[in-house]
């Protein structure tokens, strides 16, 4: 699911739709994952979707490319293998949707 | 530009059909005859529901305008002294013992409105105008990030030349500033309110906050101080929920007492407050400002307003919005003078500014000119003075700007912040951005003074882990790392 490349000429709302699926799909993939995603915009993380509503001390933040970010709350529940995998297949996704 | 253009601007600004899907059956949320008898409906109140009005505000809930209209008429002086230490209780709670420090940079003062206070009013012909270029906005960045600043509210005039297309790319000259291991990494802007799409072009260049202050929600003293674009009530009072709407999710809304009696403007705060958090699930305003009325050039209003507000009641009224609205910032300017700040800040404030300069222009040339400020300024003292009389009463100066840089922004920062949280990451934060202020900046007995409270607030931290990691964090700052944050 999260491979399918994403429709030409998104709105920011669809993406933010779109975040919303990439968010269920993962979390549902890795119960207990807490991502939390944002809409960058120079200096700002703005915040979108997720997070705990809970103070996070090492999340691992991840550009994913110049437009979206997420930062993993937890990360340290996934393998490193495992983490890095969806990190790159995340990047993969959002550098063809390039916005 | 022509007068004839200009005038064509102004007509452009205001486009009325975005406020109305915010209103309630055609009103604002600012219901004056109801917050008259809210007032007086909760006149006396005895000491038992002062203290339970207290004891919600220090579970971190938000009152309710009885509750605050019920402080607001409080008496007994010995409830006050504990209301007081309750708005000082509630702000440890929430943010730990910080203070984030900002200066404030004026980057224009032409301005097409005519507030009777204001000494950048367009009919004040005693006031120099100017406006930044590029060059020389750059030149006062370079001299604020030279004194340590990290964080600025940049304050704009209301008139065509400095249009959102200005605004946007000062933002950018702000950021793209850097001084050695200096830089500026977070712009807030007070500027006249905007539309949604204008609200956006700033959103897309990575602003802060963006402040709106309503001066009064007293509507009819409104109209009789504004006049000219400001002169339009709903506009401005429905700025932030259009910034809201475009995306920027911290806004500061605030509130110029001295023009309306103190007690209805403390309610209409809370009112604007109970509207944006009803409006947009439960997200406030990131900040609240009460600025009080000073004297300006050429402004005599601003000496001989009915209204003007004494220092005790101002510790007051700043006490009860602490208790108001217990989880949002709270700024004290440097309007006031040194005493009043480092008193009032006891009550509840969260953030100061420092080393001001509210005249344009004015910090790369290290001079005062009254003739080019808003105001004149009541805390005179450097940055470095500032941080350090904090210091000596055990408050560590924090130029975090952690949160909006790692999606803690809108609802999420709101959610933390609402739960008492915050300080877990404030203080770390703090810690570590005070420690590049000392090693780069600071002065020799600065240093003295700020040292052992950094060893202090380290050794509190409560969080083994977390203590471990802003200890290795503060040997790699001390060997040249920079921008640490947790």
């Amino acid at each position: 699911m999260v491979e399918n490349a994403a429709p030409q000429q998104e709105t920011e709302s669809d993406q933010d739709v779109r975040i919303a699926q990439y968010h269920e799909y993962l979390t549902r993939q890795y119960p207990g994952l807490s991502l939390r995603w944002s809409r960058i915009y120079g200096n700002r993380w703005a915040h979108i979707l997720g997070g705990r509503a809970d103070v996070v001390f090492f999340p691992l933040k991840v550009e994913l490319n110049q437009h979206y970010g997420v930062c993993i709350e937890n990360p340290e529940i996934l393998a490193e293998v495992e983490l890095g995998r969806i990190i790159t297949m995340l990047r993969e996704v959002f550098r063809k949707e390039g916005s | 530009m022509s007068e004839a253009a200009a005038k064509g601007w102004i007509n452009s600004v205001i486009k009325p059909e975005q406020n109305e899907k915010y209103k309630k059956n055609g009103k604002d949320f600012i219901d004056d005859a109801l917050i008259q008898e809210t007032l007086l409906a909760n006149r006396n109140p005895d000491r038992t529901r002062i203290r339970e009005i207290m004891a919600k505000s220090l579970e971190l809930n938000r009152l309710d305008p009885d509750e605050t209209a019920a402080l607001l008429n409080c008496q007994d002086e010995d409830l006050w002294e504990e209301m007081y230490r309750t708005g000082l209780a509630i702000k440890h709670k929430v943010y730990g013992r910080r203070i984030v420090t900002f200066a404030p940079l004026y980057v224009s003062n032409y301005c097409v409105n005519n507030c009777t206070y204001c000494g950048y009013r367009s009919e004040n012909k005693d006031i120099h105008r100017q406006q930044l270029s590029m060059d020389e906005l750059a030149g006062e960045i370079k001299s604020l990030v030279g004194q340590g600043h990290k964080r600025l509210i940049m304050v704009y005039g209301e008139h065509p030349k400095s249009d959102v297309h200005y605004i946007a790319e000062t933002l950018q000259v702000a950021y793209g500033t850097k001084v050695g291991n200096g830089e500026i990494r977070r712009v807030n802007v007070n500027a006249a309110p905007l539309a949604v799409d204008d609200y956006k072009l700033l959103r897309d260049v990575g602003i802060g906050t963006y402040q709106v202050f309503q001066e009064t929600y007293h509507h009819a003293t409104y109209q009789k101080v504004h006049r000219n674009l400001k002169g339009n009530y709903d506009w401005r009072v429905y700025s932030l929920h259009r910034a809201m709407e475009a995306g920027v999710d911290d806004v500061g809304i605030g509130a110029l007492f001295g023009l309306a009696d103190w007690k209805f403007d403390v309610m209409g705060l809370l009112a604007h407050t109970i509207d944006l958090e009803e409006k947009f699930g439960g997200v406030g305003p990131h900040t609240i400002s009460f600025p009080r009325m000073q004297p300006a050039v050429n402004t005599p209003f601003a000496e001989q307003s009915p209204n003007l507000v004494d220092d005790a009641t101002f510790k007051k009224l700043v006490t009860v919005i602490r208790l108001s609205v217990p989880y949002t910032g709270m700024i004290i300017t440097a309007r006031e003078n040194a005493d009043i700040r480092n008193d009032v800040v006891n009550v509840g404030c969260t953030q100061l500014d420092a080393g001001s300069n509210v005249g344009i222009g004015t910090y790369s040339k290290e001079q005062t000119e009254h003739n080019k400020q808003q105001f004149i300024l009541g805390d005179n003292r450097s940055l470095d003075e500032a941080i350090r009389d904090l210091a000596k009463l055990g408050w560590i100066t924090s130029f975090c700007t952690a949160d909006y840089r790692c999606g803690r922004t809108g609802a999420c920062f709101m959610g933390i912040a609402k739960k008492g949280k915050i300080h877990n990451l404030c203080m770390p934060n703090a810690i570590l951005t005070f420690k590049e202020y000392l090693l780069d900046y600071a002065s020799p007995e600065t240093i003295r003074v700020g040292q052992p409270l950094i060893e202090k607030e380290l050794a509190a931290l409560p969080n083994p882990t977390v203590k471990q990691t802003v200890n290795e964090m503060l040997d790699r700052i001390v060997a040249g790392e920079r921008d640490l944050f947790l």
